[in-house]
């Protein structure tokens, strides 16, 4: 059989998983399926319109004495250059986000020994693995580039070559990057077990993609003393490196310099970059497919896979002499599954990363306010926050601690998974199983939100009676939450999951929890902060108005806290039956 | 035998999955003190069967008793008494070895010195010593299932229920397993495992069940099977022609 056509059967028979997975999807999976072609057309669409209008623009007489203005020289650089940054970026992404795809498909998909012991050619195997696994992040890349540079084409009516020839080169770059990538993926899991790297470069995505979600925040907060004249010198900087790019030297920028050289009619430079630059990709490509594939044949990535191999670091821990003791007050059941949950957060990075996105969000929002009551300009807001800085304290430690209420009483269950049957086949009662998902979503939420209290009312010299109080409505309120968000988690338990994403039953059970946790937290700190921030406003005795505060809101929520989940833990007896 | 010495007792035992009968009307008991095999082709009704008398389905009708506790009305009772071994063992990855037999050792509420001392023993039973800091997740399958077994033997268990208990495992580790379990039938244990290999059904068990399409077809020592199928020698063909042995040679005919 020809590779090609073993690399066709291949790719056909994933097209056909593909599409009986679509088919027996619920609607609003197809619906969402369907909804987000629309919409990547859209983007490319759209991005393909606002590329041509601006560049368009860039051509006005007046371009070229705003940038002088902004020191980055004529606009015609910039424009000619953005074929070389763009490929050169199309590489370096590819290689970035294919090695996780990739890693996935080689080695934990699980039917690599199924192809290669077919008698189909191995190269095939290799080449449709690739394919397979770069196909959608190249779908999402083109969706971005090929429409910013057919605009550029567009707006400086570039030869017709041009189109078709930009499409090439993204391919060979994508392919190229992405059998460099299948290489290192190769030297990466010679050293560390595929799972575990698999693991790290999830957390290390959900940690990265949470900051840079964030840092808009951050950079608002301290951009406000940055002199805002400043900026257009940076543009300039950032304009003259990515020109830097456009050299001779650099493979990367062949591709680009190829067009480049196209446009401007130079055809001899032209072909001699494009040739080299396809030859080059084409030539990576074929070398790196050929030593994966050797590498992969001769076992070498595996040496470091073998089970239950154990490293000095693991061998010389002394886990065998550690006792953990139990507490006295506890049944032993409840208390080894808090210890049991406490340990699994905590090694599998995949949660770790969930658990750590609202701590690192509180202590954004700490930053924020801190350097908020700085500020020049907020003196009265100064005042304001100095007088009852408390309230802010506890609002802050809330906050932080309702993220991660929320991920571990409602995932409590359905954290489980596929090992649900250990706890469900021994004696425990509902009651227990689910006092021991309340104290491990509570005690950490606790921890951290006491924390966070303490810890800002020293920054803010709060006085002592004021902590003591703001400690007590944490306590009660996140008790409240988690008693709230283990009934709902308890509800749409799931334990089918592979991925901590997928932990819900339905999205609308996360919807709805999110919803009345919110007013739950409202009316909470409504009870707790309202009422005796209202006596202190009325003129009132402090104490008084605490007391109030407690007495509501202290039974409001403990009512929350044990009531919901009492409600609900008959179900609890039934989770991984529903559906059979 | 006395029906009151049985450890387990179904009456009428059904399940169905929405309108597919998994098993209907199942009505057998286990003793105390012996092995009984639990055999039928795939799809059967085993696990289905297995999954309602440890507890981890509710029966659509009928009921299933473990030494005297009514399974869904007494849950903590019956599977107080239950070691269980999955199909697939499935346990958590992140855990090792002996922190997940501690923590068995908990939620059967053992004391905390008899769990320490119990899992390092098992651990060592098992050959698991060397791996027993390692988390599970670098484990062999035939690793993972000695976990399975030794948690299951954790809390001394009056009865146990084992899903294909020698699957996946080396001779040697496959040998010990039986070796364990004629033992625990020595001292009283009644061990309830369903296999598909002929060979142990016939040399350990004491009785055995043959399911098929969710009912029991015949239920018996060796002696009164091969007395109900005409003579019949082997369990092998006392098992085919039971659960469909003309389609076997069918399919033997066309791979001749």
């Amino acid at each position: 059989m020809t590779l090609s056509r073993a690399v066709w059967k291949l790719l056909r028979a994933q097209w056909w998983i593909w599409l009986n997975n679509f088919r027996r999807a619920r609607g609003r999976t197809r619906f969402a399926y369907a909804i987000s072609v629309v919409f990547l057309l859209g983007v490319a669409m759209g991005g393909f319109a606002l590329s041509w209008a601006l560049l368009s623009a860039l051509r006005h007489p007046r371009a070229p004495a705003g940038f002088e203005v902004a020191g980055s020289g004529s606009p015609a650089a910039l424009i000619e250059s953005i074929p070389v940054w763009t490929l050169s970026g199309v590489f370096l992404v590819t290689c970035v986000f294919s090695f996780q795809v990739l890693l996935q498909a080689l080695y934990l998909s699980g039917d690599m020994d199924l192809l290669l012991s077919s008698p189909l050619p191995a190269r095939a195997v290799f080449v449709a693995k690739l394919l397979q696994a770069i196909l959608p992040n190249f779908v999402l890349f083109s969706a971005f580039t090929l429409p910013l540079l057919w605009g550029l084409g567009a707006a400086y009516e570039y030869n017709a070559l041009y189109y078709p020839l930009v499409l090439l080169l993204l391919v060979l770059q994508t392919l190229a990057a992405a059998g460099l990538s299948a290489l290192v993926v190769m030297v990466v899991v010679r050293v560390f077990p595929a799972r575990r790297v698999f693991e790290v470069i999830s957390f290390l995505g959900a940690m990265i993609g949470m900051l840079c979600v964030q840092w808009y925040n951050l950079s608002y907060s301290f951009g406000r003393d940055v002199d805002s004249d400043a900026a257009v010198p940076a543009l300039g900087q950032i304009v003259s490196g990515l020109n830097c790019l456009s050299v001779f030297w650099s493979p990367l920028a062949w591709p680009g310099l190829g067009l480049r050289a196209l446009v401007r009619g130079e055809w001899l430079l032209a072909l001699a970059y494009l040739v080299l630059s396809a030859g080059l990709a084409a030539g990576v490509f074929v070398l790196s497919l050929s030593a994966a594939e050797r590498l992969y044949y001769s076992g070498w990535f595996k040496v470091r896979s073998a089970p239950g191999r154990k490293s000095k670091r693991a061998a010389a821990r002394p886990t065998e002499k550690e006792r953990v003791g139990r507490l006295p007050f506890l049944p032993p059941p409840v208390w080894g599954i808090v210890l049991k949950d406490f340990r699994v957060l905590r090694r599998d990075l995949r949660n770790l990363s969930q658990l750590l996105s609202p701590i690192i969000f509180a202590l954004i929002y700490v930053v924020m306010v801190l350097r908020g009551g700085r500020s020049s300009t907020g003196e009265q807001a100064m005042a304001v926050f100095q007088e009852y800085s408390f309230y802010f304290a506890v609002l802050i430690a809330l906050f932080a601690c309702w993220g991660l209420t929320m991920r571990l009483a409602m995932m409590g269950f359905s954290q489980e998974g596929r090992n649900y049957w250990i706890v469900k086949s021994a004696p425990l009662r509902p009651e227990q199983l689910a006092l021991a998902k309340w104290l491990v979503a509570f005690l950490p939420s606790v921890a951290i939100g006491a924390v966070l209290v303490a810890a800002l009312a020293v920054m803010q010299g709060v006085a002592l009676g004021d902590v003591l109080y703001g400690l007590l409505a944490v306590v009660m309120i996140v008790a409240g939450n988690t008693g709230l968000n283990l009934a709902f988690g308890i509800t749409g338990a799931r334990l089918d999951w592979t991925d901590p994403r997928q932990m819900m039953s339905t999205q609308g059970v996360g919807c709805l929890a999110s919803l009345v946790g919110m007013a739950f937290q409202g009316v909470s700190m409504a009870l707790f902060l309202g009422l005796p921030l209202a006596v202190h406003l009325l003129g009132g005795p402090v104490l008084i108005g605490r007391l109030a505060g407690f007495i509501t809101g202290g039974t409001f929520c403990a009512g929350v806290a044990v009531l919901p989940p009492l409600l609900v833990h008959q179900r609890i007896l039934l989770i991984g039956e529903e559906g059979l | 035998m006395d029906e009151d010495r049985a450890l387990i007792r179904t009456v009428d035992l059904t399940k169905y999955y929405g309108r597919h009968r998994a098993v209907e009307g199942l009505n057998f008991a286990v003793y105390g003190g012996e092995i009984f095999g639990f055999l039928g082709p795939n799809g059967a009704g085993k696990t289905t069967t297995m999954k309602m008398i440890v507890g981890l389905l509710r029966p659509t009708r009928g009921q299933a008793f473990v030494a005297g506790h009514d399974v869904v009305r007494e849950p903590v009772a019956a599977k107080s008494v239950i070691g269980y071994v999955p199909e697939e063992p499935h346990l958590y990855a992140k855990l090792s070895g002996r922190e997940f037999l501690r923590f068995v050792g908990d939620l059967y509420n053992m004391p905390a010195d008899q769990v320490n001392r119990r899992a390092d023993e098992l651990l060592r039973l098992f050959d698991l010593d060397e791996a027993a800091d390692s988390l599970i997740d670098s484990y062999s399958h035939g690793m993972r299932q000695k976990t399975a077994v030794a948690a299951a033997l954790m809390h001394d268990p009056r009865v146990l229920v084992l899903d294909e208990p020698t699957a996946g495992l080396d001779p040697r580790s496959a040998r010990l397993i039986k070796d364990i379990l004629r033992q625990m039938a020595g001292r009283g244990t009644a061990v309830f495992l369903s296999t598909h290999i002929m060979e142990i059904a016939e040399r350990m068990c004491d009785r055995i069940g043959i399911i098929n399409a969710g009912q029991l077809v015949a239920i018996g020592t060796m002696e009164e099977l091969r007395a109900m199928s005409a003579g019949q020698a082997s369990l092998e063909d006392i098992f085919l022609s039971l659960t469909g042995g003309p389609e076997y040679a069918e399919i033997a005919e066309v791979l001749r």
